[in-house]
C-alpha cells in the first residue's frame, strides 16, 4: 500500500490505518526509538504513542513525505522519553551522539538563553544540503536515524575506524560551519 | 547548560529536510535492492550450475532413463526400450539386430550383485536374485545427432540388466552398460 493510500485512511477514519502503518513503518518507526532509547520497551512505546499521534494529527495534517513525518513524531517522543528518564538516571541512551555532537560546539562557547531550534535547522539543513552526498548520507544515518557506527560500517563496507574518522573530520566541519553562522561563539 | 545545547542541536536535526531524509531512504532501498540482486544473480548461478551439470548428465545419459514397457519377456522389455529410443530427440537412427538372454553373463551378474551391498541396500536377498534377474544382451545400430548428446553411435552391443516383479512377473530394466562398452 503506498502512503497516499495510507494517509486516505486516516482521513477517512478507518482504523485499518496504524495496522498498515505499523506493516509498513513499523520496523523504522522502532529501530528509530530504539537507536534513542536503547530500551525495547520503551521504544515500543514511543512506537504506540507515533501511532497515536498520527491518528490524532492526520488530519488536519496531511504530511507529503509520510516516512519522513512519522520519523520526526519517533525521535521527538523517544526524546522526549529520553530526557524524562535521563533526569531520573535510569539509562545512558543515546549520549554517546551527545558526547560526539558535542565536539561540534565550540569548548569557549558562551551561551546564553535558549538558542532557536530553528535557526539552528536552518544552518544544519544548509551545511548539509553542501555536503558530498555520500557524507550527507552517512552523517545523516549516524545523527538523524541514530545507527552505531559498526552497521553504517557495515553497509559502505568500511572499518569502525574509518567511519569514526570521517565522522570526526565532519563534526569539525560542522563545528566551523556553526562558528561561522554565530550560532556559536 | 551545555548539555542542553548539545540535546538542542540534536533535536535540531529532527526537523531536517525531507529530500535529505528521502535520499537516505532511497539509498537504503538501493543497497537493498543490490543486495537481494546479488542474492538472486548467486541463486541463478546456482541454478545454473546445476543445470548445466544436469545438462552435462542428461548429455550422458545418466538421468535419460528407458523408456520400457515392463512384459513378461525381458527382451520384450528391452525392444520396448530401445523402440522408444527412437522417439528421443537426439536418435537419428536405429535398428535391432538382434535381442537375446545372455546365460553367461546373468550368471556373472548374479555373482557380482548377490551379498553385495547394493542388494542390502534395495532389500534383494539371494533367492530373490537367483531367481528375477537376468542379463539381455541387445545388438543395434544407431545414429545420434551428436549436436545433442555425446552416446557412441554406430554398431552397438549393450548389455540390460533386468529385475522381474514377483508379483505381476513383469521384467524391468534396471540397468544397463554404457552403449559399446563391453561387460565383463
Amino acid at each position: 500500500m503506498n502512503d497516499m493510500e495510507i494517509i486516505e485512511m486516516y482521513f477517512r477514519r478507518d482504523e485499518d490505518a496504524i495496522r498498515q502503518t505499523e506493516i509498513k513503518y513499523g520496523l523504522f518507526c522502532r529501530s528509530l526509538a530504539y537507536n534513542i532509547l536503547q530500551i525495547h520497551e520503551d521504544a515500543e512505546e514511543c512506537v504506540n504513542d507515533t501511532y497515536l499521534k498520527a491518528w490524532n494529527s492526520i488530519p488536519p495534517n496531511e504530511p507529503v513525505y509520510f516516512r519522513g513525518w512519522l520519523g520526526r513524531v519517533v525521535r521527538n517522543l523517544s526524546l522526549d522519553l529520553w530526557r524524562k528518564n535521563h533526569r531520573k538516571k535510569r539509562y545512558a541512551g543515546i549520549e554517546e551522539i551527545f558526547e560526539e555532537l558535542d565536539e561540534c560546539i565550540p569548548s569557549s562557547s558562551h551561551v546564553e538563553g535558549e538558542i532557536e531550534k530553528g535557526m539552528l535547522t536552518e544552518a544544519l539543513n544548509k551545511w548539509v544540503g553542501g555536503l558530498p552526498q555520500m557524507d550527507r548520507i552517512i552523517f545523516l544515518r549516524r545523527y538523524w536515524f541514530g545507527e552505531s557506527l559498526k552497521s553504517i560500517a557495515k553497509i559502505y563496507r568500511l572499518t569502525p575506524a574509518d567511519v569514526a574518522n570521517r565522522m570526526y573530520r565532519l563534526r569539525q566541519k560542522l563545528k566551523a560551519e556553526l562558528k561561522r553562522e554565530g550560532l556559536f561563539l | 547548560m551545555r548539555e542542553k545545547v548539545v540535546i538542542t542541536l540534536y533535536d535540531s536535526f529532527t526537523n531536517i529536510d525531507d529530500r535529505f531524509l528521502q535520499e537516505v531512504a532511497f539509498q537504503s532501498s538501493r543497497i537493498k535492492k543490490g543486495f537481494f540482486k546479488k542474492r538472486v544473480l548467486l541463486i541463478a548461478a546456482i541454478m545454473g550450475a546445476i543445470l548445466l551439470c544436469g545438462f552435462a548428465a542428461y548429455q550422458a545419459g545418466i538421468f535419460d532413463p528407458w523408456i520400457q514397457k515392463t512384459s513378461t519377456s525381458p527382451t520384450e522389455t528391452v525392444q520396448s526400450a530401445l523402440e522408444n529410443q527412437m522417439k528421443k530427440d537426439y536418435t537419428l537412427e536405429l535398428r535391432i539386430k538382434e535381442i537375446v538372454v545372455d546365460q553367461d553373463a546373468t550368471e556373472r551378474v548374479k555373482q557380482q550383485y548377490k551379498g553385495s551391498e547394493l542388494a542390502e541396500e534395495n532389500g534383494w536377498s539371494d533367492s530373490y536374485l537367483e531367481d528375477n534377474l537376468i542379463a539381455v544382451r541387445a545388438e543395434y545400430y544407431v545414429v545420434y545427432d551428436h549436436q545433442k548428446t555425446f552416446l557412441k553411435d554406430g554398431d552397438v552391443e549393450q548389455y540390460f540388466f533386468l529385475l522381474r516383479d514377483e508379483k505381476t512377473q513383469k521384467w524391468m530394466i534396471w540397468n544397463n552398460t554404457a552403449s559399446g562398452d563391453p561387460f565383463y
